[in-house]
């Protein structure tokens, strides 16, 4: 398996170049002038003064040279750890990026662990016992989870739990930065992507379960005599996993990508923000930077769902 | 089940792997420690943090801590770079924004009005009018101002923001501020790096310098905030440097003692190669397109040999002969010089080569470095990695603290001694948190927050309005409104009946209602209902002025005016009462345009930023369909705020088809001198509309002139202004909100004006127990 790993990722340099020859391309076709965006909107004094200003910066940020150029700087910027200085902050991507990269990361870890455990365990109650109450309750919850949008729930909680019952704040960033107050910020926010989350995960894992508990080596495993629980947690469920590790291999994934909605709805610190940002200001050198991280993560993501299906399905074999 | 397991223990450590890659909330300390770049504070407690000041600041509690709301911060916190007025806020409060919090010479007060710093100034300015026209301000500042450090502030600190800022090493960074004070008389030779010394500036003794305005800049009625001026902490920007005077002026100069080191001369070394080689690579750059550049016939337009050849007889030439040719435009052989493209050329070799005979000279002889060069090259940097972040030695009223997760915080500077008023500030820490703005109302309210600040939707408006017993606010109109800017050269637009026909076509009413929920008001011109100006000819102005409203046939009278008379055909009179048929009859299938006399159609192409979505999509509703009843084709799409700067600020005057109304806030500056956003000079400037009229060029010149003592000239030249823009129409103002501060009832004592905001009043706010 090893050797199938280091292969993929071998694979994955030349995937990697090409995406990024694919965005660097697309973002330089944006309308729009990134230096005009750079610099105050008045203030001078006179054309030859504005002028001295635009070609100053156009040539400290290399704008001054050709696209091709352009390129090849980055990607040498790049491989050795350097990404650049962002148009709109006007300082190192890297230094803009690791708090909320570290924020985002925190935020969606919790929700997407605390989702998946749940909707394992909705999943796999729904499925044993179809049209029970249990079932019917968590599939209309599950329908409203899908439907409603993300800021509806944020709103919601904010109102209930931070503006009313006044129990948690209602969003923004520890102002101490003590564990207690880091918990009370992550809660709403993380309640939030959980419930989003829940209801699509804890309806893919339901429908696996009802359709693993219909197969023939079911009706086998409980003819030979296996209690319930052995029958639904070793033969079902294991069965049932398949779908369940795509799902969980693209949670990991978005760990780092950001949640944009429940970020701004809560005024949370990170990532997602920050792309949207990049985007609107035509910040070329951030925009790069976190669509190639979000492609290496996809990447990367499909490789540990590969991975992952060798380790639940004993017919996959890597090689 | 122990594959099972096993996934789950894969996933289980995928996750804690990850969460220890990303750290935990309390030792993030930047990867970039390390190199010596500049590092993010840990989020920890604020009185655990290390080194971010000498003595520890008190915790941070809801009893002595100001908390303001914020839609978003930078954490940039000098003057240069990007420019959020959030992050202004925080600068007004530790002193690096000009005001009368930094210790600025002369301020604007609380009515925007410039005046003397009586903190500041142990003794009046004495303003000196030269034999040459200039004029000097000599400032003897208190003996007992600080910095938080607890250094003396000095008349040094005050000559050197000048020196600092307008050095090539500042420059070159291309930061914005490195053409302030242009003003000042030899500007151009210092900040060319063609002097060392700054002929506008002296230093007299340690706590009296002198700084003189150029002739070309005075007299000026806003003169003092020209010669206003603000400490820069000398000691801790460039500690081996030291400011002198001179006859020439005041200079920089390395403190006694100080030896350049082996290290400090490679760095000097490496960093004229990299000089040599942009200068190299601009002079051949140029040489190349001389080369290349041909006429529309594909000839060529110039002829290398010719630069050549030139460039022998100019070599052989003194200095003054060859400004005595550059004078008469050839040689006294009768050699022409050209239409300036081979002296341009001459230029860049002459740069390329004294970079290159420097580079020579350091290398041949390390001792003879300029260690001058080397240090200000090296602060320059440093305070554009470091203490443009972490502003460690201020003057303000508060004290930086930290800059993390969306949130800055400073704590009271006790080293302050008082704002113009003497006045110091009693909370001890200031938090200006980012949060969603949606929601600023129900946080203040609910104590989350303690201001919520510039409020302008009317449903919150309303819901503060409601809750007096947990919320108060105070309202004032906006210094600067939305408007829809106008190119004024190109295009349809370029005529003036055109303009005023679209201000003709919006209900500028509907704008207050929607987009202000009704707190807003309409502006008849480029003016703030709490100018000063405004206050004393306002009534005169209303009196006078044009009030644009929905009016078809007002619309079609100033078209009237325009080329825009006639039918497709280009001789038949285009009728209204034939439009308005055609619009009663189907108006979404309106085809009766105006055209003029060569069967070119009447379009108007608007473009709206997608941010800006609520007023854009106002406007797209109103003008394009009103506009049918005076047959102006109005063609409006929207696009991204960055585009849409690029057509405003860039027009391609060849496309007729470019955008040439565009839609965005505006907000006055204080002082507000409109012959920068106005006269012909600035075009290509702040001049963006592009208005070239000869009739309004004199009044802003003859009000720029005017005495600073003499209001009345100035008054008269901004009514006359006033009323020309409110014919002329270079941008509509569409809306003028009213803005609501609102806090929490715990807040006592704040004033807020459209020029002082909340920052600046911060001396005079208390926070109730």
């Amino acid at each position: 398996m090893i050797r199938y790993i280091l292969k993929r990722l071998l694979n994955l340099i030349p995937v990697l170049l090409i995406i990024s020859i694919l965005l660097f391309g697309i973002s330089q076709l944006m309308p729009g002038d990134p230096v005009l965006q750079m610099m105050p909107q008045g203030g001078y004094k006179d054309a030859a003064a504005k002028e001295e200003m635009y070609e100053k910066i156009k040539k400290q940020y290399g704008f001054d040279k050709s696209v091709p150029e352009q390129y090849l700087g980055w990607l040498s910027r790049t491989l050795k750890g350097d990404l650049g200085q962002s148009t709109k902050y006007r300082r190192p991507v890297t230094q803009i990026i690791g708090e909320p990269l570290r924020n985002s990361l925190i935020l969606n870890l919790g929700s997407t662990f605390i989702s998946f455990i749940l909707a394992v365990i909705i999943g796999i109650k729904s499925a044993v016992r179809p049209n029970s109450f249990f079932d019917k309750f968590f599939q209309v919850f599950s329908l409203a989870g899908i439907s409603l949008p993300t800021f509806f729930f944020g709103i919601t909680l904010i109102y209930i739990f931070a503006l009313k019952l006044r129990w948690l704040p209602p969003g923004g960033m520890p102002r101490s930065g003590t564990i207690g107050e880091w918990v009370a910020t992550l809660i709403l926010p993380t309640a939030t992507l959980t419930l989003v989350s829940l209801a699509s995960t804890s309806r893919y894992v339901r429908t696996a379960m009802l359709d693993a508990l219909s197969q023939d080596y079911i009706r086998t495993a409980r003819a030979k005599g296996l209690n319930e629980r052995a029958v639904i947690y070793r033969h079902a469920f294991r069965n049932a996993l398949i779908p369940v590790v795509t799902i969980v291999a693209w949670a990991i994934t978005g760990l780092l990508g950001g949640s944009a909605i429940t970020e701004q709805v809560f005024a949370y610190k990170g990532i997602g923000r920050f792309l949207i940002q990049s985007v609107l200001s035509q910040d070329y050198n951030l925009l790069m930077a976190l669509n190639m991280m979000y492609a290496l993560m996809s990447v990367l993501g499909n490789l540990l769902m590969d991975i992952g299906y060798s380790l639940v399905d004993p017919r996959v074999r890597l090689d | 089940m122990k594959k099972t397991s096993k996934v789950l223990s894969v996933f289980l450590a995928l996750s804690m792997m990850l969460t220890a890659c990303g750290g935990g909330s309390n030792n993030e300390s930047s990867t970039a420690s390390e190199s010596g770049e500049v590092s993010e504070v840990a989020s920890g407690e604020v009185s655990e943090e290390p080194g971010t000041a000498a003595s520890e600041p008190e915790k941070m509690t809801d009893a002595n801590t100001l908390v303001v709301g914020s839609p978003e911060l930078n954490g940039d916190y000098i003057n240069g770079f990007t420019n959020s007025s959030y992050d202004v806020w925080i600068r007004r409060l530790i002193g690096t924004y000009e005001g009368d919090l930094s210790y600025a010479t002369y301020a604007a007060n609380e009515a925007g009005e410039f005046i003397i710093n009586p903190t500041v100034n142990a003794a009046d300015p004495v303003r000196t009018a030269n034999e040459d026209g200039s004029v000097t301000y000599t400032y003897k500042i208190a003996d007992n101002l600080l910095w938080s450090d607890g250094e003396p502030i000095t008349a040094a600190d005050y000559v050197f923001t000048s020196l600092f800022r307008n050095g090539k090493a500042w420059g070159d960074l291309g930061a914005a501020n490195a053409t302030t004070g242009s003003e000042l008389k030899g500007y151009s030779a210092y900040h060319s790096g063609e002097s060392a010394a700054h002929a506008g500036l002296h230093l007299i003794d340690e706590h009296t310098f002198s700084l003189t305005l150029d002739a070309a800049y005075v007299p000026y009625f806003y003169e003092t905030a020209m010669a206003a001026m603000v400490p820069t902490p000398l000691h801790r920007y460039a500690p081996n440097l030291r400011v002198v005077d001179s006859e020439e002026g005041a200079m920089l100069q390395t403190v006694e003692g100080y030896t350049v080191t082996d290290e400090d001369k490679a760095s000097l070394v490496a960093n004229q190669e990299k000089v040599v080689a942009e200068k190299r690579k601009a002079y051949d750059a140029e040489r190349q397109w001389a080369i290349d550049e041909t006429d529309a016939d594909g000839k060529k337009v110039y002829d290398i040999a010719e630069y050549d050849a030139l460039v022998t007889k100019l070599d052989a030439l003194s200095e003054e002969e060859l400004a005595a040719a550059k004078k008469a435009g050839q040689l006294a052989d009768g050699t022409s010089l050209g239409d300036g493209e081979w002296m341009g050329l001459y230029g860049l070799e002459l740069e390329a080569r004294a970079a290159e005979a420097t580079l020579k000279t350091y290398k041949e002889n390390p001792d003879s470095m300029d260690p001058l060069q080397l240090l200000m090259t090296e602060s320059a940097l440093e305070v554009a990695q470091n203490f443009r972040f972490k502003p460690d030695v201020t003057c303000g009223p508060y004290k930086f603290v930290e800059f993390s997760n969306g949130m800055a915080k400073v704590t009271i500077n006790d080293k302050f001694v008082g704002n113009k008023d003497g006045k110091k500030p009693t909370i001890q820490n200031v938090i200006v948190q980012t949060i969603n703005t949606d929601l600023e109302v129900d946080y203040a309210m609910s104590g989350q927050i303690d201001l919520a600040i510039g409020v302008v939707e009317g449903a919150k408006i309303d819901k503060a309005r409601e809750n007096a017993d947990s919320v108060g606010y105070i309202n004032y109109p906006r210094n600067g409104y939305g408007f829809m800017p106008i190119l004024t050269d190109i295009g349809a637009t370029q005529y003036k009946g055109v303009r005023q026909a679209i201000a003709f076509c919006l209900d500028r009413e509907e704008f207050v209602q929607t987009i202000c929920g009704g707190y807003g008001t309409v502006v008849q011109g480029a003016y703030g209902l709490n100018m000063w100006e405004y206050e004393a000819k306002g009534e005169e102005l209303e009196e006078k002025a044009i009030n644009y409203t929905l009016n078809p046939d007002e619309a079609n009278k100033a078209l009237d005016t325009t080329p825009y008379l006639y039918e497709a055909d280009g001789t038949t009179k285009w009728d209204p009462e034939k439009a308005k048929a055609a619009y009663d009859a189907n108006k979404e299938a309106f085809d009766y345009w105006r055209y003029d006399e060569n069967g070119k159609q009447l379009t108007v192409y608007h473009e709206g930023s997608i941010e800006a979505k609520e007023v854009s999509g106002l406007i797209s509703v109103q003008v394009p369909d009103n506009a049918k009843l005076c047959g102006m084709q109005y063609i409006f799409k929207s696009t991204d705020f960055a585009t849409m700067l690029t057509h405003y600020y860039n027009p391609d005057t060849a496309d007729e088809k470019a955008p040439t109304v565009f839609n965005m806030g505006n907000s006055f500056s204080v002082p507000n001198d409109p012959y920068y956003q106005t006269h012909s000079s600035q075009i290509g400037a702040d001049n963006k509309s592009r208005i070239n009229d000869p009739t309004i060029d004199p009044v802003l010149e003859e009000m720029r002139k005017a005495d600073p003592t003499d209001r009345e000239t100035w008054l008269k030249g901004w009514l006359t202004y006033e009323l020309w823009y409110n014919d002329y129409m270079p941008g509509v103002p569409l809306y003028g909100n009213d803005y609501h501060d609102i806090y929490n009832v715990r807040v006592k004592g704040l004033e807020t004006t459209p020029m002082w905001d909340w920052a600046n009043d911060i001396c005079d706010v208390t926070l109730a127990q």
